[in-house]
């Protein structure tokens, strides 16, 4: 039941909130007798006193205590109560602010996005192939030999290392190309790839050039 | 006489039908060509013996002896330069002990001028390496068997520069 404006004059009066010339202004036409009845009041509550004990210990204190932080929070951290703080700043005339960490740390994050851009220019930069050969992938039918791919940058040169393969005696090593002069049969002058075609003879048995080979080709 | 005849009838329809074939791949547009290659098979040894005196191959020999420094002196002893057509297979036999067969995979769609090639190194009549690479201007060497009783064969594979995009 909601107290009428005596009764709460009445009770502010006995709670020491207003004056004693304040209270006699307020209530006095209104209910003449409201010293007898404060007095009245006063002696109940000492007799309420009296009667229980000062400190009663709260039952079920924790979850007491953690609802009224839960009521706590709700009240500083809902979004209705932040919302009714912007509310209260635009009233204010304050500029809104989306990211207040990031305002505060504008200058961590103009470094950050420095940082990132010297980055991102130094992969691309030493990720240009630029003059390079680059070896994509290397395969050695014979099980026996192996492959070592690598880039010498001082010699400025891509070096494939084949290892285990058969060795070649010095002497037997000549250039085809010179000899191949005195071993042409046919030739003929092809306008489609523009360049002469000419088919060479096999020597013999003991020749392990391919029977027919296109020079020029 | 009446076989002689025939004989001759037959070469000479045979003569027209080349020399026709001939003026119709006049005819046909050639095949892209996606670069030429020039391929050095160079003998490395381990003592000064037999330099090559080449300027011309100064800067390669300077290249070659930075990258095997284990090898004093590189004799030149084949080359052959082709051009690589899109489509086709090349062969480049700087000597008959050691040749390379190229496919070109095309052009390589970053800027540096690159082709993108299938590498399958012979020796006589079986294959010892297979690779795929990419061709630019600097160049890629093949170390290969041993030559000799201390030599090694080294195979240099390189674009010419008519071929490469300026930059």
């Amino acid at each position: 039941m909601k107290p009428n404006a005596e009764e709460e004059h009445l009770t502010r009066w006995i709670d020491g909130e207003i004056s004693e010339e304040e209270a006699a202004r307020l209530l006095g036409e209104s209910r003449p007798d409201w010293r007898d009845e404060a007095a009245a009041t006063a002696a109940l509550g000492d007799q309420l006193r009296a009667a229980i004990p000062a400190e009663r210990e709260l039952p079920y204190a924790d979850f007491f205590n953690h609802q009224i932080r839960r009521r706590i929070e709700g009240d500083v951290f809902s979004d209705e109560a932040i919302a009714a703080r912007e509310d209260v700043a635009e009233e204010a005339g304050e500029e809104r602010v989306t990211f207040p960490l990031f305002q505060q740390l504008r200058w961590l994050s103009a470094f950050g996005f420095a940082a990132c851009l010297g980055g991102i220019i130094f992969l691309a930069t030493k990720n240009t192939p630029g003059d390079r050969s680059e070896i994509v992938s290397t395969y050695a039918p014979d099980p026996e030999m192996s492959v070592v791919t690598a880039y010498n940058p001082d010699a400025e040169a891509t070096i494939i290392q084949l290892i285990g393969a058969p060795s070649v005696p010095a002497e037997d090593t000549r250039t085809a190309t010179a000899k191949a002069v005195d071993r042409v049969l046919f030739q003929l002058d092809s306008h489609e790839i523009g360049r002469p075609v000419s088919v060479i003879a096999r020597e013999g048995s003991r020749d392990d050039m391919p029977g027919a080979v296109l020079v020029g080709f | 006489m009446a076989l002689s005849v025939a004989l001759t009838l037959a070469l000479g329809a045979a003569i027209a039908d080349a020399q026709e074939r001939e003026k119709a791949a006049g005819k046909a547009p050639k095949p892209p060509c996606d670069c030429d290659v020039w391929c050095g098979l160079f003998a490395a040894q381990p003592d000064e013996s037999e330099i090559d005196a080449s300027e011309e191959a100064d800067h390669l020999l300077d290249q070659l002896q930075i990258a095997f420094p284990e090898h004093r002196s590189f004799r030149l002893i084949g080359e052959n330069s082709e051009k690589v057509f899109k489509e086709y297979e090349c062969w480049i036999v700087p000597s008959k002990q050691l040749f390379l067969k190229i496919d070109s995979l095309g052009t390589h769609p970053d800027k540096s001028g690159g082709v993108h090639v299938h590498l399958q190194l012979w020796q006589k009549d079986h294959v010892l390496l297979k690779s795929e690479t990419i061709l630019r201007r600097q160049p890629v060497f093949i170390a290969g068997p041993k030559w000799g009783e201390k030599g090694q064969l080294i195979m240099v594979l390189k674009l010419m520069e008519k071929t490469i995009a300026p930059k």
